[in-house]
């Protein structure tokens, strides 16, 4: 706001006085100077005329005596002259211009001062006019001469009088001026106070402005709706401050569609916002839980790796004793390729035991079948030989049976040997595979120990990439938890965000 | 109690009186079939005389024994003309074994 311009500050009520006063002083002035010069101009005018008018009339009474060339005659008619107070002197001249007569005191001698006199501006005033015959002829000049020396005192006069009533007039004017002023600038004043007060933006308090019945009057009414509106419009703003968005604003103008406007952009700016911040809300809570998931990946693949390294130097170590029992197994593979050919010929004899077995068996059945039936016709030849043979069948009845138990005891031995045999079978086969496996074993021992050499150099060398990547896994857990330090600010942010927009209320639902 | 032979013939529990009966032999003896069937696994031959001959039938076992006569009865002529085997004259059923009762004085040949 600017200070205004610098210099002396005068008040509008002595403004307005001061130029009432120059005015009043010009105009009186004015009056002074030319009003009692005019009257006195006009004033001289009519003396000038009646000077004139009384010279026509005195020379119609001197015409004769100057026919006659009467001097004392003329004189005599221009006596009658002196009976006018104003009238100082008259005299008579002939056609040469010099004076023949005169009365009065102060008469010119000659016609060419009387000319004279009728032009000056002096203390009288002369009039003259010439005689003529009844034919026109001239005889000569009458001239009047008149008092003036009234005029002017009557002019100094007046211009004395105009010039007390100037000031008297003056003096009355600006004292109302000066109070019609002070209303006006105490007005003024009210409104340029109330204005501050707006400008300040102490719009709450009614305005104590005096509704006059004049312009001033209409201005503190435009005031008083120009606070209410603005305080409307504080009112409404202090809900926008609060974060109550759900107000409207009515009015007219532009200042009010603005407020409009800015509100229905807070609106929208706090919906996208609050939108932007769910997002961001979301995708730092899932970048902080996927930082931390990394991070503890990162740590599990720490000690993973740890673990792995610990055991990368566990298997060389291993390797080293793998080698040396794969050399072991070598030699053992020797002996049990021995012992497994022994066993083979072991094996076989025991079938070969079994297949006589199953003969040995067959021949028991064979004699088992036989007393069975041996003892069915000891039974009908015992039925045959009725009581006598009773006994007789009983014995074969019961051999009957123990030829049945020796056949149920022969199929279970033949099922026994046959499951000996199968196993004999498989035993040589086994047998067999023990010979090709332990072959092998020797074989693949040779083999075991150059892969567990190579196995010792890979181990050797994966232990040091092992190293490796253990420092890039902490280099990166190091970056871990800087970024978690920033996704942890960054949910804060959104929260605090949230927090914040939660303050705003823009009539829709969340 | 009546006495008689119980044999498996082709896995068919039958009966013969021990009385016709001569004795046992060995499978390698010909034989006669009772149900039109082809020997499964003949073990052994039973030599029986009937009045109309001699006949030989083939057995996976037999043993003599007795049946309570109660138990036995002869087979429904409903049956019997069904079966159309005039040697299975009865059925004996004791203790829950079911088995014919073969009379070869009737068998003729097939």
């Amino acid at each position: 706001m600017s200070e205004g311009p610098k210099g002396l500050r005068i008040s509008i009520r002595w403004k307005i006085v001061i130029l009432l006063g120059l005015v009043v002083g010009a105009i009186t002035g004015l009056d002074a100077l030319l009003v009692p010069t005019r009257a006195a101009e006009a004033e001289r005018h009519s003396l000038r005329q009646r000077s004139q008018a009384a010279a026509a009339m005195l020379a119609d009474s001197v015409r004769p005596a100057l026919e006659f060339e009467q001097s004392d005659a003329a004189q005599q008619g221009l006596r009658a002259a002196l009976a006018d107070p104003l009238v100082l002197w008259a005299s008579v001249y002939d056609q040469q211009g010099q004076r023949i007569t005169a009365v009065g005191d102060g008469s010119p001698s000659g016609r060419s001062r009387v000319l004279a006199l009728t032009q000056a501006e002096s203390g009288l005033v002369a009039g003259l006019a010439e005689v003529t015959t009844e034919d026109g002829n001239p005889l000569g000049w009458v001239g009047v001469g008149l008092r003036a020396d009234g005029v002017s005192e009557r002019r100094a006069s007046t211009q004395q009088t105009i010039a007390i009533q100037g000031v008297l007039v003056a003096i009355v004017g600006l004292m109302i001026a000066f109070w019609i002023a002070t209303q006006i600038t105490k007005s003024v004043s009210e409104i340029r106070l109330a204005a501050e007060r707006i400008a300040r933006g102490d719009v709450d308090r009614e305005l104590q402005l005096r509704p006059s019945n004049d312009e001033l009057g209409d201005m503190a009414r435009s005031f008083h709706r120009m606070n209410e509106r603005l305080r409307e419009l504080s009112r409404a703003a202090a809900r926008v401050a609060d974060g109550d968005l759900t107000g409207e604003i009515g009015g007219d103008g532009e200042l009010y569609a603005s407020f409009r406007q800015m509100l229905q952009s807070l609106r929208e700016l706090t919906t996208r916002i609050a939108s932007s911040s769910e997002s961001v809300s979301s995708a730092a809570a899932g970048m902080f839980s996927a930082v931390r998931e990394q991070q503890t990946l990162a740590t599990q693949q720490t000690s993973a790796l740890e673990e792995i390294r610990k055991t990368l130097e566990s298997l060389s170590d291993a390797a080293r004793g793998v080698a040396e029992d794969a050399s072991s197994v070598r030699d053992m593979s020797g002996r049990t390729l021995e012992s497994s050919q022994r066993m083979a010929e072991h094996t076989r004899l025991v079938s070969a035991h079994s297949e006589r077995i199953g003969e040995i068996l067959q021949l028991i059945q064979d004699i088992a079948d036989r007393s069975d039936l041996l003892a069915l016709n000891a039974a009908l030849e015992g039925t045959k030989a009725g009581e006598v043979g009773r006994g007789f069948s009983l014995v074969a009845a019961e051999m009957r049976r123990l030829s049945e138990h020796v056949m149920d005891s022969v199929r279970d031995i033949r099922k026994l040997v046959a499951d000996m045999r199968a196993a004999s079978h498989s035993s040589v086969l086994a047998t067999e595979e023990s010979t090709k496996l332990a072959k092998d074993a020797a074989s693949a021992a040779v083999k075991i120990s150059d892969a567990v050499r190579r196995q010792q150099e890979g181990t050797n060398q994966a232990k040091v990439a092992a190293d490796e990547v253990v420092r890039a896994v902490n280099e990166s857990l190091s970056g871990a938890e800087d970024t978690t330090a920033s996704a942890e600010s960054l949910l804060e942010l959104s929260h605090d965000l949230k927090n914040t927009l939660r303050a705003f209320r823009t009539g829709e639902t969340a | 109690m009546t006495q008689v032979v119980l044999l498996s013939h082709g896995g068919v529990a039958c009966a013969l009186p021990a009385a016709q009966v001569v004795g046992g032999l060995g499978a390698d003896v010909p034989s006669i079939e009772l149900f039109g069937r082809e020997e499964t696994q003949p073990r052994r031959t039973l030599v029986v005389e009937t009045p109309v001959g001699r006949r030989v039938v083939w057995c996976e076992e037999a043993r003599f024994d007795e049946l309570d006569p109660d138990a036995m009865q002869p087979v429904p002529p409903l049956i019997a003309s069904r079966l159309n085997l005039p040697h299975v004259v009865g059925l004996s059923g004791e203790a829950g074994d079911l088995r014919w009762l073969v009379d070869l004085a009737r068998w003729e040949e097939p």
